[in-house]
This record gives C-alpha cells, sequence and structure tokens, in this order.
C-alpha cells in the first residue's frame, strides 16, 4: 500500500502519459495500415483486389461494355484496412495499389466528402457526405448489373463468332463444292 | 434467515460493458441462486462464415469475433485451413506468428488484471496498468500496423516483415516492459486491501476445475495442467521457452497472478523469438481449395479456443465451429457464485475475464 | 483425416451416453465440446474430448446421419459443465436435445435454426 502511494505521488509529480489529443495531433505510426491508394495507369484490370476484399469495398464497374473499360471504385468508410488487396495486386510493387499510412478524417453530416483522384472514381463523383451510404448502395447494384451486361455481351460476342465462323465454314464448303461442281462440268464439257 | 432480495447484475453494468446479466438471489449478502443469461450478441458469424465468405477470406471475419483475441482466432482458422491445404510453414513464419499471438496474450492479460483492480475500487491500480499495457499495444502497432484488428495472419505466411530498427526498439520496449511488470506484481502480491478483496475470494479448487472442464488462467489458478500451446504444436513453443505457469490457490488473487506470471513467461518467449529469427520468405505459396475436416485447440489469452474446419472442395467452407474459451468457463463461474457474498461478484466475474460476444458470436 | 493422433469412435445416439459414462474419466479427459455439422439431410454429431498434458490427442465420438428430429441424449448427468454448448446446438440446429432450454443464444423473433443448409441455401 506504502508503495503504491509513493508511486501515486510520484505520478502526480511527473509529466502526464498520455497525449493532448484533439489539441497536439496523435500521429500514426510508421507502416500504420491507413487509406488504400490507387494509380489507373499502372492498372492491369486483373480484379484480384476486387475478389479477394473481404467486405465488398473495391468495385469495378464497366462503363463501356464494348471495349472492356473498367472503372475502379473504392469506399473507404466500407474498408477494413486489412491489406488483403495490396497483397493480391500482381503489381503492387509497382505502386498500382498501395495502402498509405495515413487515415482519412471520419465522414460527418455536414464534413466534405474527401477528394483525391487516388481513391478512385465513386469518392470523387460524391458531394453530399450524408448521401455516400445510398449511392454506394446504387452503384453496387449497378456495377452488378454492369457485370451482368458484359457477361452477356461477351455471349453474343462469342456466339456471334461462332455463327460468322460458321457462315464461313459453309461459304467456304459451297465454294468448295461450286468448284468441284464446275470442274466436273468442265471435264463433262471438254471430254477429250 | 434473513431478507431474501433479488439483485441483478447487468446486463447494464459498470463492471463490465458487456451484455452478461446475473440473476442473484441473496439472503443477506450471501448468494443462494443464480441465473445466466448470456445476452442477445449472437452475429451469425458462423453462418457467414459459409455462405457470404471465401475460404481465403474467413479468417478476417472471424478475427473481428472478439477485439482482444482477434489474432486467435484468424489463427485457429488458418492453422486448420493450411493442415487441408497441406501447407507446410518456414521457422521464420512461425516465429513471427508466435510473436504477435504472444503480444496479444500479454496486453490482453494485463487489461484484464487491471480490470480486476478496478473493480476492486482500486482505479490508482487500473490506471497503472493500463498506462504500462500501452507499451504491448505499441509495440503490437508497430509490428502489424494496427492495434486491435491485426489482421496479420494471411493462409501460408505473414501480412509483413520485421525491420531490423523496429526489432532493436521492441526488444528495448519489451525489457522496460518486464521491468513494469514485475513492479505490478508487487503492488498486487502485498498490497493489503487488494488481498482483502481478491485472496481467499471466489476460490476454484482443483476439483472444481476438473469437474467442470475449465480452461486457461482459471484452471492454471486451480493447478489444473491444461494449456492449449503445451498440448498442440501448431505454433513452435517448446523451443521458444514456454513454461506452463501454475498456482494452487484458485482465488481471484491467484488467477491475477497466474495472468502475470503468463506475461513474464511470453515477453520472454517474444525476446526468444527475436534472438532466433532467421531469414526466410514471409509468405509461402499456398495452391488449390481446402477438402476434409480437422479439429484445432490454440490457447487464446483466456483460454483454449476450439475450431472445428471441415471444406469441401469449393470457395465457400462447409463448416466452420468456433468454441471460445469463456464457453468453457460460463459453467464454473455459475457454480462459483452460491455461497460467496455479492459485494465479491464482480470481482469474482471480471477474474474470469468473460468475453460474452466470443460466446455468442 | 488431417489431425494425427485422433481417435474417431463411431457410436449411436442410445449407445453413446454409455459409452462416454464408462470411459470419462475426468483426471485424465478434458471434454471440449459437442460438435454439429450438416450433411444437407442429416447430421452429423460429434463429442469431442482432449487428454491433459498429452501432446496432440483428441478423442471424437461420432454419430453419423442424426436425423433432424431425433432425440439427442444430454451429457450432464457425466459432464456437468456440458450444457452450454448442448444449448448452443439446440439453438443453432434446432434439434431435440434432451432438457435444452431455447433462448440462450438467439431472440425470439430471431430466425430459427440458422445453421441448417436449407436456411441459408434455401429447401
Amino acid at each position: 500500500m506504502v508503495k503504491m502511494f509513493l508511486e501515486s505521488l510520484k505520478n502526480l509529480t511527473s509529466k502526464p502519459e498520455t497525449k493532448g489529443y484533439p489539441y497536439t495531433p496523435s500521429p500514426e505510426p510508421k507502416g500504420y495500415k491507413g487509406t488504400i491508394l490507387y494509380d489507373e495507369d499502372l492498372c492491369i484490370f486483373c480484379d484480384k483486389c476486387e475478389e479477394v476484399c473481404p467486405p465488398g469495398a473495391i468495385l469495378f464497374e464497366i462503363v463501356d461494355v464494348e471495349n472492356n473499360k473498367r472503372e475502379y471504385s473504392y469506399n473507404p468508410y466500407l474498408c477494413i484496412y486489412c491489406h488483403a488487396c495490396v497483397d493480391a495486386c500482381p503489381k503492387a510493387d509497382e505502386g498500382c495499389l498501395v495502402q498509405s499510412e495515413t487515415r482519412l478524417p471520419p465522414l460527418g453530416r455536414d464534413s466534405k466528402v474527401p477528394k483525391d483522384k487516388r481513391l478512385g472514381y465513386f469518392v470523387n463523383r460524391i458531394e453530399e457526405a450524408k448521401d455516400f451510404d445510398k449511392k454506394w448502395d446504387e452503384f453496387e447494384e449497378r456495377a452488378r448489373e454492369s457485370r451482368e451486361k458484359l457477361a452477356e455481351h461477351k455471349k453474343r460476342m462469342k456466339l456471334k463468332k461462332q455463327q460468322e465462323a460458321k457462315a464461313k465454314k459453309e461459304a467456304e464448303a459451297k465454294a468448295k463444292q461450286e468448284a468441284e461442281a464446275k470442274a466436273k462440268q468442265e471435264a463433262e464439257a471438254n471430254p477429250q | 434467515m434473513g431478507n431474501k432480495i433479488t439483485v441483478v447484475f447487468g446486463s447494464q453494468h459498470i463492471a463490465i460493458p458487456e451484455p452478461v446479466s446475473f440473476v442473484f438471489q441473496t439472503e443477506n449478502e450471501i448468494i443462494t441462486d443464480v441465473a445466466v443469461d448470456v445476452g442477445y450478441v449472437h452475429r451469425g458469424i458462423e453462418q457467414a462464415a459459409v455462405t457470404k465468405f471465401k475460404f481465403n477470406n474467413v479468417q478476417y471475419l472471424l478475427a473481428r469475433v472478439c477485439g482482444f483475441c482477434s489474432i486467435t482466432h484468424a489463427s485457429a482458422y488458418i492453422h486448420g485451413v493450411e493442415k487441408l491445404l497441406g501447407v507446410e510453414t518456414n521457422k521464420k513464419i512461425d516465429y513471427l506468428r508466435t510473436l504477435v499471438v504472444e503480444l496479444d496474450r500479454i496486453h490482453s492479460h494485463m487489461l484484464a488484471n487491471g480490470h480486476v483492480a478496478e473493480v476492486c475500487g482500486y482505479e490508482n491500480l487500473f490506471m497503472q496498468t493500463i498506462k504500462y499495457r500501452e507499451i504491448s499495444t505499441e509495440i503490437l502497432e508497430i509490428i502489424t500496423g494496427n492495434r486491435i484488428q491485426y489482421d496479420y495472419y494471411t493462409i501460408g505466411g505473414v501480412s509483413r516483415d520485421l525491420t531490423l530498427e523496429n526489432e532493436k526498439m521492441i526488444r528495448t520496449r519489451l525489457k522496460e516492459l518486464r521491468e513494469h511488470v514485475l513492479k505490478l506484481m508487487e503492488f498486487f502480491e502485498t498490497d493489503y486491501t487488494l488481498g482483502l478483496k481478491t485472496k481467499g475470494v471466489g476460490v476454484v479448487t482443483y476439483e472444481m476445475a476438473k469437474k467442470y472442464n475449465t480452461a486457461g488462467p482459471i484452471a492454471r489458478a486451480s493447478g489444473l495442467k491444461t494449456d492449449a500451446r503445451a498440448e498442440f504444436d501448431f505454433l513452435p513453443y517448446e523451443e521458444l521457452g514456454y513454461k506452463m505457469q501454475i498456482r494452487t490457490e484458485g482465488d481471484v488473487w491467484a488467477r491475477n497472478m497466474v495472468r502475470f506470471d503468463e506475461v513474464l513467461n511470453s515477453i520472454d518467449i517474444c525476446l526468444n523469438v527475436l534472438d532466433g529469427l532467421g531469414e526466410g520468405d514471409i509468405q509461402v505459396k499456398v495452391k488449390g481449395r481446402p477438402k476434409g475436416e480437422t479439429f484445432i485447440r490454440v490457447e487464446a489469452p483466456r483460454g483454449e479456443c476450439f475450431y472445428y474446419v471441415k471444406g469441401n472442395g469449393t470457395k465457400v467452407m462447409e463448416r466452420v465451429r468456433v468454441r471460445v474459451p469463456t464457453y468453457a468457463n460460463v459453467p464454473v463461474l455459475k457454480e462459483l457464485f452460491v455461497g460467496s457474498k455479492y459485494s465479491d461478484a464482480q470481482a469474482i466475474v471480471l477474474s474470469f475475464d468473460p468475453c460474452l460476444s466470443c460466446t455468442a458470436r | 483425416m488431417i489431425n494425427p493422433d485422433l481417435i474417431m469412435k463411431e457410436v449411436t445416439l442410445e449407445s453413446v451416453k454409455d459409452e462416454i459414462k464408462a470411459w470419462y474419466d475426468e483426471n485424465i479427459h478434458h471434454y471440449v465440446t459437442v460438435n454439429a455439422v450438416d450433411n444437407g439431410d442429416s447430421i452429423t454429431i460429434d463429442w469431442i474430448f482432449s487428454e491433459y498434458e498429452v501432446k496432440n490427442k483428441l478423442y471424437v465420438f461420432r454419430a453419423e446421419a442424426v436425423p433432424y428430429d431425433a432425440e439427442i441424449p444430454s451429457m450432464v448427468d457425466v459432464i456437468p459443465s456440458a450444457w452450454l454448448s448442448e444449448w448452443d446446438l439446440a439453438d443453432m440446429f434446432d434439434l431435440n436435445i434432451e432438457n435444452a432450454v431455447r433462448g440462450m443464444f438467439l431472440e425470439p423473433e430471431a430466425p430459427k435454426a440458422p445453421l441448417r443448409k436449407e436456411t441459408y441455401n434455401g429447401k
């Protein structure tokens, strides 16, 4: 008891252990698992990060079905900062997908949505913070639909290709037949 | 004889911020009967693990079963899946995993002990314990990048390596922590008023511990030699200097002291890990999908954690069963109250360090 | 089987209680839990035990192809701490376990038997 009392007296005179947050900033330690940043120029659109993301915070929307053009979108408020996407990214070493050491400010009712090109398309298109969740739900639906559309398009293209191939084959066969018939005719015409 | 009163402990109680509720029937101050309710914090994690998540994502879900033993849940699942996939990890991965698991144990044990001191009315000591606990969480933050949800385990490896600079820092910090823990142990051991509240209170005898199949520090404080770290070899504990910590008193105080003993042992293990950490990859190649079934027992800070993992060769698991340590300790806790004083109930509950969000999952 | 030192014993629901009673010694064996797995048309129930101070040892008493509505015996007479895990199974799989109290884990309004395959996969 006496020892604890002495320790308490010591604590009374020593500097406080806690930081004066929010008056002094609380710095993130080195290697902190923060926001995921993306670089479109390096991306090869392999979709591995989307596939591996546990909460589904990374989504690719297919904006141009014909050319298979994709847009990366990221929801930093759904992200659990688990680092799985960066592990999965084949271009992570070059800086396509990196986990930065800073965190985004929390999203309040009246606060501004953070804007950064490297956060993906979705965040940059949202204006009002209070719409964020609703818009993300809509976006999820849209991304899913776009995926279905792409699948449909691919199927159609495949069918078309098959048909073309078939038509080509038929045409070839027909041409061959005709050629043969012609040769026959010619042979009949010139019995020699 | 005397007044019969029903006292409700929880589910909103200042001592324990979890939804457990005990309804005590008391006669004067002595508890004569008790009913337990673990509360409705069931989140359907077992179902989500077999429906919504692919097998290589389930560890992130299971890590969120509990804040304190998050690494244990992830580790148990990953050890199981690695067995099913036939993955052999190298020494470096095993060592790094052990380091994080033991640091997790240190911070959980320190909090549990501080919490007991707090409910005994000794908030001063609580603050002191939490102050020193901060060292372990800081180390964890530097190794894994997060304070609570580490997400350090990946299938076939760990998510990041230890730099030389960090290693040096961790070594000095751990040695510092050991000094502090020894000091705290002295306070717990010699303090007269804390002794009144903890010594001889809530005694789990050796026979009781065996009869009710208790686990973790609660069993070891009663002299029951059970520890999944000694019984299972998922991590190389033996070569890292693990020693089972046993006390025989079985009271609240002994449970605290077992936790402190284990903290000291864990610090030794961590230092041995840093000494023996060699070179090597931190990720081995993993192929295929899990098929078959396996049983895993790992030691969480609160006791042994049991997992049953079954895969069927598809992307989604067939069954993931989680049995958390608190689950093993609730039956004996219920028996323990009968005959003890109501004023001791808080200290008894907190000395068990219950985690109800784990229990209900 | 992946666990090397696992001893698996096939039992039936009628005999399991007697077998465990005859075998179980609280000085040696540690009751871990009772587990159930849904096979789609029936349930497999495992009673899992370990041994103190022995490495990697697990004992499993397995009852296979248990129908959903079968009466499952309670082990509380033999192992006094078994009630919590039994009540859990009764809630999660909607099983008919002797003396099990419902509603410990699930709210009254919650969906019944959340871990049965027919609940989450649809019938």
